[in-house]
Parts: structure tokens; C-alpha cells; sequence
């Protein structure tokens, strides 16, 4: 187990920059993941941390040690892939003890760890089976325990679960999460699943266009982004152009803003959480509250959502989402419908 | 299959199977005629066939020659096929291209040429010339095979490989391999069989001393005719049988041919 540091990484594909000065500094035991829509760099970033792409430029170095210069193979890192990647014409034992093998040593104690590793994804009673007679469950355990049957410096995980159903990939999130802390195993995650990168990671660096846009703790990027891009990646939902007009205060199509933060002054970019507006059928004016007219409802199972036009000249719409409170789960408002929007100064959030 | 399509298919079997039956029927024939079917049946033929010393020298030339290009053959098919599903280069379809080239332009034509660029050269020896050739006309089945075994393979087996830390070469004889091994021993078998039977590209190259099977069986018809060319012939028919079972057991014939 190691820290990684990644250090003003670059790789172009002809004129096309696919990472682009990314730095970033990985401690010890660390579970960070790299959050972005496809094309991002998020894959070729990890990629280039384990050797399988040169970068053009920057440094990458394991426990301290420049490894940039040091083919993959004598790395020390442990590696999941999407496809899995077992060796069909091995069996699960022979899989998992695949990097033990490689680094040579006493076949008694490659045996031992073998069964260790299997028993640590409980799989140690399908030894002798071959990677085709196991569920996709069972082969990403498999993959899981060959990356970490050698005790790498540190675990490269490149979207693992993509391939798997929804309630078998939050159970293998679960498990992931809970070995990767006790083995305190550094570990990089590749995901463009915003939830999944919440939920599991110590800290989660949002990507776009080949740059790192913002990396912090999960409730960091989720409720403080500083990006337009990242509050949209986010699920915001409400991007809004407005002018300050004091401290505190701004103004977007007659609706006047009131945020909890001190404002930068002139033309500003706000974000608005969709599930931090209230809908009521009446209300007055002030700060944070504004009039408008249900333009959409739609039911989403346990959600509601809607989309107000408010009365400025613009035309401003909100989108707001709620959990469905009617017996019935229709949504409480019809489209048509007269509602006032409203909400906490702390839910305003001013973008970069 | 409905009835019609039961018929008509029976009838091409029996379209391409009929010579094939007459061969191997008459090649038990007890007479100095070949006969079908055979008035009376004996295994003389066979034993004249094969006590012949110009079909056996002739076998083991053929045999020898099919081994030996084959061996040259597949490792420089290989490393081209890999060369042309992994890498960019220019040239690249040319490449390919040249290397496919002796399937379609004319076996007279790759023959003469050869035979040409090798008088030119001042290379004499039947072996080598020989050998030479028959690398040239096996080689394009090996490289179709094996470039389609290459373009199935995954490559995410040899970079989990290479992060568990097995060395390029390691990986190549680990994991690649042994997973394109149904496609190289298709590819192995083809270029035997296309080797042994050939005909057009040794009949420029061989001596009066030297001689290749097939060759032999067609000097021998010219002026004999007896049922020894249809011994062997059968004898022929139950080595190729047998290489096609046996291409079906290991990789199915299917694939090979529709890959």
C-alpha cells in the first residue's frame, strides 16, 4: 500500500487533448474515484497510472518512487477491468494466483495466498472452476481477488460494475468498499455513476474535456460544486445567470436572489439544487421566492418533478423535484396550475 | 428442411461425392483395369502401390516438404498477422494485401514467376526451391486464419496480464498463444494439405530425381493404367479425411473456414 502521485499528467491523440494537466495527490489507503461523462480522460488518466498508456507529459510516481519511466509489468498495481479480463483458459485458482506466479517464490505459500484471496470474495469453494461456469457476479469477485492476491502497492479500478445489474452492482459496491478499507488499500476508481462515486469514495475528482474540474469529499462536489460543469454533472438542475446588485443579493429576470455567501460583484452564476426548492399554491413575494406557473409535472416512482415558468420577462424556468406525496402518486399540481417557488439562501450556490 | 430441399441437397452430396465413390471402389479392383464397382475385390493394389519406390520417395519428398514450409511458414505468418491487427502502419493493406495475393492471381502464373526469380537468383537446388515456393503458396492460409484468431482475441487479457506482471514476451506465450491455438492449428493443417497436394507450383520446380507425390501419380497416368493410382488415391482421400475430423474435434471446421 502506497500514496500516488500524479503529477501535470498530459496525453494528446493527434489534436485532441484527452487529459490535460491533470494533478493529483492520493494518500495512503486513500479511496479516490475519478468522476465524468464518457471522453473525459477519466479512463485514460487510470490507464496511464498503470502503465498501459505513455503519457506525452508529466510524472506519476507509487510510494514515492518516479514510476513514468517503468513499464506496467513491474508496477506493483493491482488492476479490475470492466470486461473482467480472466484468462478463459485458466481455472479461478490459476486466475488469482496469476500475479503470485509471476513474481516467483514458494508454490505452498502461492497456494495459501491463492485460497486467502478466494476466501476473502468467498469463492474459495469454486478453486478449481473455470471463469466461463461463473455467474458475472462471481468472475468480477475473481478479477477483484487476482488484483489484490499479490498485495499491490495500489488498486486500479476501471468502471467494474458497469456490466452489472443494478442490485448485484450496489452489493458489489458494498464489498469493494468494505475490503478496500480493510486491507487499507490505496485505490483509484473509474465511474461516470454519480452515485456510486458518492457513496464510495473518501474523495471524488469530477473530470471534463481532459482537465480536472474539482476534486474534494463526496458532499464537496455533490453540494458546493464550483464548476457550471460540475453543478450539471451533479444533478443541479437550476443554472441561472444573474447580476449582483449587493453583498449578498442578485437579480435574475425580476426574481431576486438571496444567497448565504458574500457575492461576487457583476454577472454571476448561480445553481440551484432541484430538490432545495419548495412548492406551495400560495405565498407572497420576498427574496427566494418567486411566482410562476406549472409548465410540466412528470412521475418518476418515489419522485416528482416539475418545471415552473416564473412570471419575469425572460421566462425563466425552475426545475424542482420532491418526493411524491400524494396517495395516489400523481403529482400535486396540474400543469397550468398558479404555485410560488421557494427557497434557503443556503441552497444558492454562486459558480466560477 | 421440407422435402424438396432434402432432394436437392441430396442430389449436389451426390453430385460431388460420385467421383469420389468410383475412386475408392475401384481401387479395390482384383483385375489390371480399374473397375466399379469391382468384380472382384482384393488389396493387391494397395500392395503394388505402395511397393512402387517411385510413390514412396515421392510420398516422403511430399511430406518432408509440406513439414518443412509449413515450420518456415507460420512463424513469419504470425508475427505479419500480428503486425497487421495490432499495429499502424503505412503500407499496411499492401501488406496484407501482397501476403493474400498467391489465393487469387493465377497458380501458373505465381509458378512461372517463381520459377523465373529463382533461376535468376541462381538457386538451383530443387529442396530450397521447393521449400521456397511452398512457403509462398502457404502462406496466405495462415495469415487469414490467424488474423482472424487475432482480431477475436481481447486485448484486455494481455493488459491484466502485463499489470500482474508477466512481461511482454511472458504474456505473448501465456496468455496469447494459447488462446489463438485453434486458429494456428487450422491455419498448420491448411498449409500442409495445400502443400502436399499441390501440383502446378512443384511442376515447374521439381528434377527427374526429385519428385513430389502428386507429381509421381501424374507421371504414372500418362502411361499406366491401372487401379495402384486409385490405391493411392484412396489412401490420399483417408489422410485428408482424417486431417478434416480431426480440424473439427479441435476447433470445428465451421469456424475455420467461415472465419
Amino acid at each position: 500500500m502506497a500514496k500516488v502521485d500524479v503529477i501535470d499528467l498530459g496525453k494528446s491523440y493527434g489534436s485532441a487533448r484527452a487529459v490535460d494537466g491533470v494533478s493529483l495527490a492520493i494518500g495512503t489507503g486513500e479511496f479516490v474515484t475519478l468522476l465524468g461523462p464518457s471522453g473525459c480522460g477519466k479512463t485514460t488518466t487510470l490507464r496511464m497510472i498503470a502503465g498501459l498508456i505513455i503519457p506525452d507529459t508529466g510524472r506519476i510516481a507509487i510510494g514515492g518512487a518516479d514510476v513514468t519511466a517503468i513499464p506496467t509489468h513491474r508496477r506493483n498495481i493491482g488492476m479490475v477491468f470492466q470486461s473482467h479480463a480472466l484468462f478463459p483458459h485458466m481455472t479461478v485458482a490459476e486466475n488469482v494466483g496469476f500475479g503470485l506466479r509471476m513474481r516467483g517464490g514458494d508454490r505452498s505459500e502461492r497456494d495459501r495466498r491463492v485460497l486467502q484471496a478466494l476466501e476473502m470474495v468467498r469463492l474459495e469453494t469454486r478453486a478449481n472452476s473455470m471463469p466461463s461456469q461463473l455467474s458475472g457476479g462471481q468472475q468480477q469477485r475473481v478479477a477483484l481477488a487476482r488484483a489484490l492476491a499479490f498485495s499491490p502497492d495500489v488498486l486500479l479500478l476501471d468502471e467494474p460494475f458497469g456490466a452489472l445489474d443494478r442490485k448485484l452492482r450496489e452489493l458489489m459496491q458494498d464489498e469493494l468498499r468494505d475490503l478496500t478499507r480493510r486491507l487499507g488499500m490505496t485505490s483509484v476508481f473509474v465511474t461516470h455513476d454519480q452515485e456510486e462515486a458518492l457513496k464510495m469514495s473518501d474523495r471524488v475528482g469530477v473530470m471534463n474535456a481532459g482537465r480536472l474540474e474539482q476534486i474534494g469529499s463526496p458532499d464537496d462536489v455533490f453540494e458546493r460544486p464550483r464548476t457550471r460543469f460540475v453543478a450539471d454533472f451533479m444533478g443541479f438542475g437550476n443554472i441561472i445567470e444573474a447580476v449582483a446588485t449587493g453583498p449578498t443579493t442578485a437579480l435574475a429576470d425580476g426574481l431576486l436572489l438571496h444567497s448565504e455567501t458574500s457575492l461576487p460583484t457583476g454577472n454571476i452564476t448561480v445553481a440551484i439544487r432541484a430538490e432545495r426548492i419548495d412548492l406551495s399554491a400560495d405565498g407572497q413575494p420576498g427574496p427566494n421566492t418567486a411566482a410562476g406557473t406549472i409548465a410540466g409535472a412528470a412521475y418518476q416512482g418515489s419522485l416528482a418533478s416539475y418545471r415552473v415558468r416564473l412570471d419575469g420577462e425572460r421566462g425563466t424556468t425552475l426545475d424542482i423535484r420532491e418526493t411524491t406525496r400524494t396517495a395516489s402518486g400523481r403529482p400535486r399540481f396540474e400543469v397550468g396550475a398558479r404555485v410560488w417557488a421557494t427557497w434557503q439562501p443556503g441552497a444558492v450556490r454562486v459558480l466560477e | 428442411m421440407n422435402l424438396s430441399l432434402r432432394i436437392a441437397a441430396a442430389l449436389v452430396a451426390a453430385f460431388v461425392l460420385a467421383p469420389t465413390v468410383v475412386v475408392v471402389g475401384s481401387s479395390f479392383s482384383g483385375g489390371t483395369l480399374p473397375q466399379f464397382p469391382p468384380r472382384e475385390l482384393s488389396l493387391r493394389w494397395y500392395e503394388h502401390a505402395l511397393s512402387q519406390s517411385v510413390f514412396t520417395d515421392a510420398a516422403w519428398n511430399s511430406l518432408w516438404l509440406a513439414g518443412f514450409s509449413t515450420a518456415i511458414a507460420t512463424p513469419i505468418a504470425l508475427a505479419a498477422a500480428l503486425a497487421i491487427v495490432r499495429c499502424e502502419f503505412p503500407g499496411k493493406n499492401l501488406l496484407q494485401t501482397l501476403l493474400l495475393a498467391p489465393l487469387f492471381v493465377p497458380a501458373i502464373v505465381i509458378s512461372l514467376a517463381i520459377l523465373l526469380a529463382l533461376t535468376r537468383l541462381g538457386i538451383r537446388d530443387v529442396g530450397f526451391r521447393l521449400v521456397a515456393a511452398h512457403v509462398l503458396v502457404t502462406m496466405p492460409y495462415l495469415v487469414r486464419t490467424l488474423i482472424a484468431s487475432l482480431t477475436r482475441f481481447d486485448m484486455a487479457l494481455e493488459e491484466a496480464a502485463r499489470t500482474l506482471g508477466a512481461s511482454p514476451l511472458t504474456t505473448f506465450f501465456v496468455i496469447t498463444l494459447p488462446l489463438i491455438r485453434p486458429g494456428l492449428i487450422a491455419g498448420v493443417l491448411f498449409a500442409l494439405v495445400v502443400s502436399f497436394d499441390n501440383v502446378s507450383v512443384s511442376l515447374f520446380l521439381t528434377s527427374a530425381r526429385t519428385n513430389t507425390l502428386p507429381l509421381a501419380i501424374l507421371n504414372y497416368v500418362e502411361y499406366n493404367y491401372d487401379p495402384s493410382i486409385a490405391a493411392l488415391s484412396t489412401m490420399l482421400i483417408a489422410v485428408s479425411l482424417g486431417a478434416a475430423l480431426l480440424l473439427e474435434r479441435l476447433v470445428g471446421l465451421r469456424r475455420v473456414v467461415g472465419g
